[in-house]
């Protein structure tokens, strides 16, 4: 009465996929999110994924590159620097409102 | 001297009006940003090496920037060198592995087949071999490993 031989009727056990269906939900829901989340700071960075680790030697590096083309993101591989390059910072200057 | 928070309401951007005193001689600066400058810093390194060591040791005898100025005029001037020749020989090769190393953060172990490629042209025209110093004996530099990530 309790336990009904499996010999009685002779059935395979199918592991039940529908269970992972869920998973498989919010799974695609979180790539989803990572990818959109990528394509927008590549949209803010000129194409380019986001950079990260940086130290103080890349912020620096970041600086003159921002001097030497207007834009962190920009690179150029030229010899000689832009005559602007000679007398410009990335210092900034307010004006008290 | 930097502030350590950003500027508000900002204006402009600082522009420095007086020059430098005449009787240092003019050098135009380096006009390669990071990306390029990290792919050919090892060729640099070997082809402007004694001008570069004679910089660092003039830098070690004191921290004042007047002091090494002609060093550093030398360095720059073999440096532009550097990059003119680079670009008149090995332009492609050299575009496709920094931006390349632009795409991934500056990391050269995403790049290493452009690199191959790069060290190879720069070594036929110019003589120049990536070596990175304080290698340990006996062991392959990394970059010219072929399977890096196994011991």
């Amino acid at each position: 009465m309790f336990a009904l031989s499996k010999k009685m009727a002779s059935q395979r056990w199918v592991f039940p996929a529908e269970a992972l269906f869920p998973l498989a939900l919010v799974g695609m829901m979180g790539f989803a999110m990572r990818w959109g989340v990528k394509e927008y700071q590549k949209f803010e960075n000129y194409g380019k994924p986001k950079r990260w680790n940086i130290d103080r030697w890349d912020r620096r590096m970041m600086e003159r590159d921002s001097r030497l083309t207007g834009n962190v993101n920009i690179q150029a591989a030229n010899s000689i620097a832009p005559k602007s390059f000679s007398s410009n910072s990335a210092w900034e200057l307010e004006k008290p409102y | 001297m930097t502030t350590h928070r950003e500027g508000i309401f900002v204006d402009s951007l600082w522009v420095e009006k007086t020059s430098l005193p005449s009787d240092i001689p003019h050098v135009d600066e380096v006009g390669s940003t990071s990306a390029p400058l990290a792919s050919i810093a090892f060729h640099f390194g070997s082809y402007c090496k004694d001008y570069n060591d004679d910089f660092m040791l003039c830098k070690d005898e004191g921290r004042d920037p007047r002091h090494c100025l002609k060093e550093g005029r030398k360095v720059t001037r073999c440096a532009q060198d550097l990059i003119t020749r680079l670009k008149q020989h090995c332009e492609k090769q050299w575009t496709e592995h920094w931006q390349c190393l632009d795409v991934n953060n500056q990391q050269y172990w995403h790049c290493r087949p452009q690199e191959k490629v790069f060290n190879e042209c720069a070594f036929k025209n110019l003589g120049i071999v990536k070596i990175i110093p304080e290698t340990p004996e006996g062991t392959t530099p990394i970059h010219l490993k072929d399977k890096p990530l196994f011991k």
